[in-house]
């Protein structure tokens, strides 16, 4: 059985369930309870999202989401084991929180290890277009500290295309 | 001196030892979000970039106002070196709009280019390094990139550009390292180099394509393709999508 991760780590309500969700091809496995800050939903994951897409019959694709936060690092460590690929969500807000993706970088170190690396960006449909520019400027400022190339995309959690898109992206990334 | 005189200074620093785990230096986020704070309240325009690990700021405004704020910048602790490379009255801001913005790419932002071109007699004094910190040798873009290594600095925005599978192949191609562009195209049908021509160029004027000619000295790096059977697979799924 050939059987690798991808990780999806976002911030309190960027939308890991929801992308997990749409994904897989197995009904999820959630870890959500009531939030107890206005996060804008009423329930938030604790642990993790599971999901899988099975590419044949001895081999399958397992969706990892994760939380973002320095505090759940230690779920970072059992993701980071077999991991194919790595998609850091962002939702919008008016500053990414630049800090924590230098941390998330420096510990998946996806330039290094040559893990395939999407940003997705969520839920930006209220933003406009300069505050956008500002938020890629943020995150790009980060990638380049990280010497790291990678995408910085859009991504609607909820729409199949939207996210298999970013797996198809990630598969070309993997080919080097 | 008149009171609307405006100047503007142009300088580089180090960043102090980064004691985090992370790469970026940890006063990045906080130097960002209060100096907007700040220049905004004082009537100061500015561009911040944080590149090959120093800082590169361009601040604007009136003369007494852009002074007070440059000595505050000298004693700041939590950057060293600072190296003043144009210091300039100025007749107009060409940073209007921003109190701060932060750019990961000096040499991508209209305003740096506008900048230099106008105030050009700084340039002959600056070394190769700081030169190419703002993008001043960077080649403009070109007819032929015939005999050019190639690379792509960051992908795309996709606000620009149609997502298209090919596209997405391309962009991962050239993002994974230089890239010798005959050595890409000999195969090519001129249909195909017609298109890849179109993408190059395109990429050229979002100022995220780098451009070197082969007598460079940056080594090529073999295109090693790892298409194993995990790969295959993906492709057979998203094939069916």
């Amino acid at each position: 059985m050939e059987y690798k991760k991808l990780a999806i780590v976002g911030e309190l309500g960027a939308g890991k369930t929801q992308l997990v969700s749409t994904l897989s091809e197995i009904s999820p496995f959630e870890t959500e309870v009531e939030s107890t800050i206005d996060i804008g939903k009423q329930f938030t994951t604790v642990g993790i999202d599971y999901g899988r897409i099975r590419l044949d019959e001895q081999t399958a694709l397992g969706l990892y989401g994760v939380p973002g936060q320095e505090r759940y690092s230690f779920l970072w460590e059992m993701v980071s084991k077999s991991i194919w690929g790595l998609v850091i969500l962002f939702k919008y807000a008016e500053h990414a929180d630049m800090a924590n993706l230098d941390h998330l970088l420096s510990f998946f170190e996806p330039g290094q290890r040559k893990t395939p690396c999407v940003i997705a960006l969520s839920h930006i449909e209220n933003a406009g277009a300069e505050q956008v520019e500002d938020l890629v400027e943020e995150i790009q400022t980060v990638l380049k500290a990280h010497q790291l190339v990678a995408p910085v995309i859009e991504v609607d959690n909820r729409a199949k295309d939207s996210a298999i898109n970013l797996l198809y992206t990630l598969t070309a990334i993997s080919q080097y | 001196m008149p009171e609307h005189r405006l100047k503007a200074v142009l300088y580089i620093s180090d960043p102090v030892k980064a004691k985090g785990t992370g790469l970026m230096p940890r006063e990045l986020p906080e130097i960002y979000q209060k100096s907007r704070r700040n220049n905004a309240a004082n009537g100061i325009s500015g561009l911040l970039s944080f590149t090959s690990n120093q800082y590169i700021q361009l601040i604007e405004g009136k003369v007494k106002d852009v002074d007070r704020l440059f000595d505050k910048i000298q004693a700041d602790s939590r950057h060293t070196n600072v190296q003043v490379l144009a210091e300039t009255n100025i007749s107009k801001r060409y940073l209007e709009a921003h109190a701060l913005k932060l750019v990961s790419s000096m040499p991508r932002y209209p305003a740096i280019r506008a900048f230099i071109r106008d105030h050009s007699e700084f340039v002959v004094k600056l070394s190769q390094s700081q030169q190419a910190l703002l993008g001043i040798k960077r080649p403009s873009r070109r007819d032929s990139y015939a005999g050019t290594r190639l690379r792509l600095e960051r992908w795309p925005d996709f606000k620009r550009i149609r997502q298209t599978p090919s596209v997405i192949e391309f962009c991962a191609h050239l993002a994974s390292g230089v890239r010798s562009y005959d050595d890409m195209t000999r195969r090519m049908t001129p249909e195909t180099r017609s298109i890849t021509n179109r993408l190059l160029t395109l990429f050229d004027e979002m100022g995220i394509l780098i451009v070197d000619t082969l007598d460079d000295k940056t080594p090529l790096v073999a295109t090693q393709v790892n298409r194993d059977g995990f790969y295959q697979k993906m492709k057979m799924f998203l094939a069916k999508r």
